[in-house]
């Protein structure tokens, strides 16, 4: 079985909305005086051209994850380390959307209950999921967006179209737009377009990607970002906004939609947001998973031994979130500041790498 | 196999316990709750504390033989959450404040500051954004013991008068306290609430609305500059306008309205705001016996639209005269110049020499059902 190319767009698509949830609106939005909004320009042509570069490369290397194409070219001594690295960044990428989500849960859903026990509940419904076989994980990816894009797409309309939309707040916030780009802003901005990145492990289902209208990716991510940017700052002010902390919660808590089962429009945001967040965290663990099992010697193809693996792999990361859980929310931010930059150079590494790998393979071959 | 079946059991009686332990953690029954609807906040009989009051639904089951249960709890302490917490223990259930839709400021709160208030009601995390703001005239526990006859569930009358989901009245305006938030905050606009008073038992009356500087109250408009005022804020006000003509008097029902401005400063010349209203309407009463002719209409449209320029004038230029901005035509000037260093300093000093000018354009089209 082979993954069809549109399961690359979901990839993408899924981390292009979950960006909204709180790292990158929040960096976006404290240097909205200083430039943001040219990161936001920069962001979207260095996004693009990544996912160009990237799709280039990885194509040379049909059916083969990051550990094959690395054990291929590279020494071993190299190539663990790199693999271990990037295991570890995959890690915290899943990790610390759980951690915001628990924290977002607590805040405005259910204030009462204990924050272990929501996390406990989250992290039974990742480990477990994080084990089924890729192919799969794709298609529940699909259906997830099935069933959470119109929600956001719903959300997003109605959130613009409300008359309390302040138009002039978001116009007089353009007139901000002619400042130098700002490294934080770029790098949260550029988190919109890294989905592509777990193709690193998904591309051993995809024998062949084939993308056509690359630009629609970029144009739907700068929609994102655009959105992602100016609807908190219609609903709080170019000044009010920085005192938010969820600013895209907050948003959502002040649409009231009327004529509607529920009059609230943070539940239907938070349904949807909470099923994106969940499969995203599922995809970043399962390769953070993978990548961590690929370094482990052969296990020769008993699956005994290889769930007992996956166990204490999966074990050592839920065991390091509920340890993460001990950081307050400007310890959260900054640890989710630094994995954006971390993120965004270990990126390009990525995509250099590869096509050293491509070139040292072709070299061999001549 | 049956190692399998073991395993099966095993996951889910491990998911069992995990439903129950997030769904059971201190999750309470409706019957062991109380539903704050309307919370009240006046000052103290000491200097700096408050005196809260929370307007309590009780849930009952059979919705159509609803008796208005409803109960007031009130407390003074120095901090809004103080009071809060001092008042669970004269309830025996819990106090929930997520389904609360109405914060009412008492008077002497908004003539001093509302900024503590405002500052609490958007950071605890279960009192809702969309929660409307308003002043309490004389004070926010009087309103809140307001109980007119036409209401079933307790505080429905507040909440729908002010949400405008009830009652359509050209007169309310409701302030939700995301928008109170942002306008205290941004540079340009200035924040506005309604006023809620209470004329006479179990009936209130909103037709005022408060202009604040950012913190407290300044100017207070009559209900005819409320009127007008919200004609320029918001579109497709439902209300009548009067048009005069020798000694009869003819009202006109607005069926759509629209309001818009731009500043405009000439090189040479002074400065001014360009008013454009636009209403489309319907004639509604007429003080003559004389039958509406189509000349008739247009005269009417003439004396209606001069009437109303008149008026809407008077009140921009007293809204100008307070010195505050409650229609966000800073921020409009800011939005519209690049200049981000100084725009604000050429408001201010802009601001004040501004001359209107207002363009009604009234458009009665039909004479109702009878001409």
């Amino acid at each position: 079985m082979m993954a069809k190319s549109r399961y690359f767009y979901c990839l993408f698509l899924m981390n292009s909305l979950i960006n909204i949830i709180n790292f990158t609106p929040r960096e976006l939005l404290d240097t909205r005086f200083d430039g943001a909004q040219s990161s936001i320009l920069v962001a979207v042509v260095t996004g693009t051209l990544f996912i160009y570069l990237f799709t280039k490369v990885i194509n040379k290397f049909p059916g083969k994850g990051l550990p094959e194409i690395f054990a291929s070219a590279l020494p071993r001594l190299l190539a663990s380390p790199l693999i271990l690295i990037y295991a570890v960044l995959w890690y915290f990428a899943g990790a610390l959307i759980l951690l915001s989500f628990v924290d977002i849960t607590l805040r405005f859903v259910s204030p009462d209950t204990h924050p272990t026990a929501v996390l406990l509940g989250f992290l039974a419904v990742v480990c477990l999921c994080s084990r089924i076989d890729p192919l799969s994980l794709l298609y529940g990816l699909e259906v997830t967006l099935g069933i959470t894009l119109p929600l956001i797409l719903y959300t997003t309309v109605k959130a613009v179209v409300n008359p309390n939309f302040s138009w002039d707040a978001v116009l007089q916030m353009m007139t901000y737009s002619l400042h130098p780009p700002d490294m934080n802003s770029i790098a949260a901005a550029t988190f919109t377009f890294s989905g592509y990145i777990n193709m690193a492990i998904f591309n051993r289902v995809f024998h062949g990607l084939k993308l056509k209208h690359v630009w629609i990716l970029s144009l739907e991510g700068l929609l994102v970002l655009l959105v992602t940017f100016y609807v908190p700052i219609g609903y709080h002010g170019t000044v009010g906004v920085e005192r938010h902390v969820y600013t895209w919660f907050t948003t959502a808590d002040s649409i009231r939609i009327e004529a509607f089962l529920v009059e609230r429009m943070l539940y239907i945001f938070y349904f949807a947001y909470s099923t994106l967040a969940l499969v995203s965290a599922i995809i970043q663990w399962h390769v953070g998973k993978e990548l961590f099992l690929s370094q482990l010697p052969s296990t020769g193809g008993k699956p005994k031994a290889k769930l007992r693996r996956e166990v204490v792999i999966l074990g050592i990361f839920a065991g390091g979130t509920l340890f993460l859980m001990r950081m307050d929310q400007y310890n959260l931010n900054m640890l989710g500041v630094f994995l954006l930059h971390v993120r965004w150079y270990g990126e390009l590494l990525l995509i250099l790498l590869l096509f050293w790998c491509y070139w040292i393979i072709r070299r061999r071959r001549a | 196999m049956r190692g399998r079946v073991v395993r099966a059991m095993l996951l889910i009686l491990l998911s069992t316990v995990m439903a129950m332990l997030i769904s059971g953690c201190n999750y309470k029954d409706i019957d062991r709750r109380i539903f704050v609807v309307a919370i009240g906040i006046d000052p103290g009989k000491a200097e700096g504390t408050f005196k809260v009051s929370l307007k309590l639904a009780i849930p009952q089951g059979d919705v159509t033989k609803i008796d208005e249960k409803m109960q007031i709890l009130t407390e003074e302490s120095e901090s809004i959450s103080e009071a809060l917490r001092r008042m669970k223990s004269k309830v025996e259930k819990e106090l929930d404040y997520v389904h609360c839709k109405s914060v009412v400021l008492g008077e002497k709160i908004a003539a001093k500051d509302i900024r503590h208030v405002v500052d609490w009601a958007v950071r605890r995390r279960d009192i809702q954004l969309i929660i409307n703001f308003a002043v309490g005239r004389p004070g926010a526990l009087e309103v809140l013991q307001v109980k007119p006859p036409s209401e079933r569930i307790p505080s429905n009358s507040l909440i729908l008068a002010m949400s405008g989901q009830g009652t359509e009245s050209p007169f309310i305006s409701s302030v939700y306290s995301y928008q109170l938030m942002r306008s205290i905050y941004e540079k340009g606009i200035d924040p506005i609430l309604p006023i809620i008073e209470v004329p006479e038992e179990n009936q209130f009356l909103i037709d005022k609305i408060a202009l604040l500087d950012k913190n407290k109250i300044k100017l207070v408009l009559t209900p005819d500059e409320t009127r007008l005022f919200n004609l320029l804020s918001r579109s497709d006000l439902q209300t009548n306008f009067p048009a005069h003509i020798g000694n009869g008097m003819y009202q006109y029902y607005t069926e759509s309205s629209s309001s818009s401005y731009r500043i405009v400063n000439p090189p040479d010349g002074e400065p001014y705001i360009r008013y454009t209203i636009k209403i489309r309407a319907i004639l509604e009463e007429n003080s003559t016996e004389e039958m509406i002719t189509h000349q008739m209409l247009k005269k009417i449209n003439e004396a209606g639209a001069a009437e109303l320029r008149e008026a809407v004038t008077a009140l921009l230029v007293k809204i100008q005269d307070s010195g505050m901005d409650p229609l966000g035509w800073g921020l409009r000037y800011g939005s519209r110049h690049w200049n981000n260093a100084t725009e604000m300093s050429d408001w201010e000093n802009l601001y004040p020499q501004l001359k209107f000018q207002v363009k009604a354009d009234v458009d009665v089209k039909y004479s109702g059902m009878i001409k």
